[in-house]
């Protein structure tokens, strides 16, 4: 009985002790002023990345006391997945990251809140297609947290080692092609371009400044439009391209960095951040290094187009479900606008910062790899994002995939392209 | 010496209805976890199925009834993706079972001192799938891997094979790998089958005079056989669903050359987010494997009796 006792006794002297610890921690605890942000994003998720992520944000909650920001790191393939499957259980976070068509997939899905009438004279100082691509049924969705349009990089070095003008990137495809000939003919262990050709909606995105310069639109004024003798060209050269070793089929942008780092690339397609994944990759490479190794221009034009550049911008949305948007807007402006945010996350990560004229205020942006980005920035050229672009990347970079990888006519590719695509946009 | 009491084994029906309502409450727990981690799946998919439901589309969602069944019978990547999944799970079973049953045969002809080499067999196994994948992704590399760097050494190709790349060899690899990971789980079974052989009949069957093709034929294979049946029907099940190791290796390409059923479920639903026709293919999905699962059961059941 002794001990049923002391038991007793001892619950009901841990249940005062609780009671008077959570007492003492005074009303504020249950005051309910300070909010939590739930931000969605995979730079948190990122090694390199993550301790920048958390220094901005830790800058930006001393500054906004009543306002918690909590990082819920995604994979970037899975991420519009994440996002979708989140909110259609009913727990859409405050803030997330997005990029490429899902602004377009997200407010189809009407999952987001509309920032049409936001600060209109804040809006305007941002690079306009950066707010293009935050945009779509010409309603803004997102601010742009970054201006990342994607170019030609070249290797200086290996051009002037191979016997090319290390000061005459090509500016047409088929300059690129003599160039890459030259290359390999005089460094066979060189990889002459690194291009994304994998089955995924970002292989599109890749892609498209290539097949705008064949002229070449799978997707034209919302039909499908595969079937024709420029997409048939383009598929010719990427076929060209695998079957003569210029590259290697089937890789993702970020797989060719490697090589880049290793100096045995030639050419890339890619943003500003490559800089600093570059540089991850291989210590040895400085800034000066990096410099005087790569230059930058648009990407090459062809028969149909001149130069142009792809998109890869990322932005910031909030979604109609969150019951902190006042807090989140404050969040996502903090991010795009303050200088703060943008030298200690967007400059280390080799983003540009969406609002114009940084350039002026930041010495970190004047170097030749961003300054040369952002000459090129007002020659992107996007795909056509909407709700059908999910449904349709499949059948645009199988056909791709099958250009390069059988020696069916390429014009039967592009007629089956044209009929998936057909079946897509009749659903 | 101290005589016990016999023990009370029949109970009045007060005490019996006791012990059901107890086992009832300890088992109630489980069940309403049960419930709600796969019943209430299950019935939802049911009903999505029903629907055209697509998540990007929020104003067009409508009851269809069978109508989600009715184009899947006309959708050829549907078919396509079966075929190949059929294809890759008998491949892989196949091989699997032969190299398992290959393994353990050699590992139980090893002395005692050379246990741990078992042990190491079953290394690739407990692998998780998405390490796997990864590590056949870089061995299989165009550039770096070894494969290609292996095969050029040893001459049997002439050069740097786009394994992953390649419509007719991206299959193959994927298969590789997933036998390299599953074949552990067929050592294991047959190693357990080997064990139970008894050292009596062994003996015997050698005095007889057989040995090696005879001894494996006339004893080992009548042992084996329940456990052959029973393991390549849990791998048939395994490898139907698989999804992880193809993912991180192809996503589904080449040209959908990888694109099994789960990675197509997982493309259209996750990707394309067609709920409803998603549901549709997973019902259908589920029919199979409950095929499966009770040609499993039933072989279970008739293998007890024998």
């Amino acid at each position: 009985m002794g001990i049923k006792r002391a038991w007793k006794a001892g619950t009901v002297a841990l249940g005062l002790a609780g009671a008077l610890t959570v007492g003492y921690a005074g009303p504020s605890s249950f005051a309910a002023t300070e909010v939590t942000i739930r931000f969605v994003n995979w730079e948190s998720g990122d090694h390199t990345e993550k301790p920048w992520v958390d220094d901005i944000e830790a800058r930006f909650m001393k500054d906004n006391p009543g306002i918690r920001i909590k990082d819920e790191p995604v994979d970037f393939s899975g991420h519009l997945h994440q996002l979708v499957t989140e909110c259609a259980a009913g727990d859409c976070p405050d803030v997330a990251e997005a990029q490429g068509n899902d602004i377009a997939s997200l407010a189809s899905a009407k999952l987001l809140r509309s920032l049409d009438g936001y600060d209109k004279a804040f809006v305007g100082t941002l690079y306009p297609t950066t707010v293009d691509r935050a945009t779509f049924n010409h309603i803004l969705y997102g601010l742009p947290w970054g201006f990342d349009p994607i170019g030609f990089l070249y290797n200086k070095e290996l051009m002037k080692k191979v016997g090319l003008d290390p000061n005459a990137p090509p500016k047409t495809i088929a300059e690129a092609m003599r160039a890459i000939a030259t290359a390999k003919q005089n460094d066979p262990e060189s990889i002459g371009i690194g291009i994304d050709t994998t089955l995924r909606d970002f292989g599109v995105d890749a892609e498209w400044p290539y097949m705008h310069a064949f002229g070449a639109e799978p997707i034209k004024n919302g039909k499908p439009d595969a079937d024709t003798p420029q997409m048939r060209a383009y598929l010719e050269w990427v076929r060209a391209l695998i079957k003569n070793g210029y590259t290697l089929p089937g890789k993702k942008m970020g797989q060719f960095r490697i090589f880049a780092a290793q100096g045995r690339l030639l050419f890339l397609e890619d943003g500003p951040y490559f800089k600093s994944v570059v540089q991850g990759m291989n210590g040895a490479l400085t800034d000066e290094k990096l410099y005087a190794a790569w230059g930058v221009t648009a990407i090459p034009g062809g028969p149909a187009s001149g130069p142009s550049a792809g998109s890869s911008d990322h932005q910031t949305v909030t979604f109609a479900g969150s019951k902190n948007q006042a807090a989140a807007l404050k969040f996502m402006r903090y991010l795009v606008a303050d200088e703060y945010a943008i030298r200690n996350f967007l400059i280390r990560n080799g983003d540009l910062p969406a609002v114009q004229g940084m350039e002026r205020k930041i010495p970190e942006l004047n170097n030749p790899i961003a300054l040369g980005f952002l000459k090129i920035g007002g020659l992107v050229v996007a795909p056509p994002y909407g709700p059908k672009y999910e449904q349709a990347y499949p059948p645009i970079m199988s056909n791709v995939q099958r250009a390069y990888s059988t020696n069916d006519p390429v014009a039967e590719i592009a007629r089956a392209m044209q009929t998936q695509l057909l079946d897509v946009f009749s659903k | 010496m101290v005589v016990l009491p016999p023990v009370q084994t029949r109970r009045g029906p007060a005490a019996r209805r006791r012990a059901r309502t107890l086992a009832a409450l300890f088992l109630a727990p489980a069940f309403v976890i049960m419930g709600y981690v796969v019943a209430y799946p299950l019935l939802r998919t049911f009903w999505l199925s029903l629907f055209h439901m697509e998540l990007t589309d929020p104003d067009h969602q409508a009851f269809v009834g069978l109508g989600n069944f009715l184009t899947l019978g006309r959708d050829a990547a549907f078919w396509q993706s079966l075929t190949k999944t059929v294809l890759f799970t008998s491949i892989s079973v196949a091989a699997s079972f032969a190299f398992g049953l290959g393994f353990a045969l050699l590992a139980g002809g090893l002395p005692e001192r050379f246990a741990a080499v078992r042990g190491l067999m079953l290394v690739p196994w407990v692998t998780p799938a998405v390490v796997v994948g990864f590590l056949f992704l870089y061995m299989f590399d165009q550039e770096t891997g070894v494969a290609n760097l292996l095969l050029l050494h040893l001459h049997v190709i002439p050069h740097r094979l786009a394994w992953l790349s390649d419509a007719t060899l991206a299959p193959a690899a994927v298969i590789v790998a997933n036998v390299w990971s599953q074949t552990p789980f067929f050592v294991l079974m047959f190693t357990a089958g080997l064990t139970a052989i008894p050292a009596a009949q062994r003996e015997a069957i050698r005095i007889d005079g057989a040995r090696g093709w005879a001894e494996f034929r006339h004893l080992t294979l009548p042992y084996l056989r329940h456990i052959m049946v029973i393991a390549s029907l849990i791998a048939i099940i395994n490898n139907f669903s698989s999804f992880t190791v193809i993912w991180t290796m192809t996503q589904g390409g080449p040209i959908y050359a990888t694109t099994t059923l789960a990675v197509h479920i997982y493309r259209v639903a996750f990707q394309q987010f067609k709920f409803g026709y998603g549901a549709a293919m997973g019902v259908v999905w589920m029919l199979v494997l409950l095929v499966l699962s009770v040609i499993y059961i039933r072989t279970l059941q008739r293998e007890a009796l024998t």
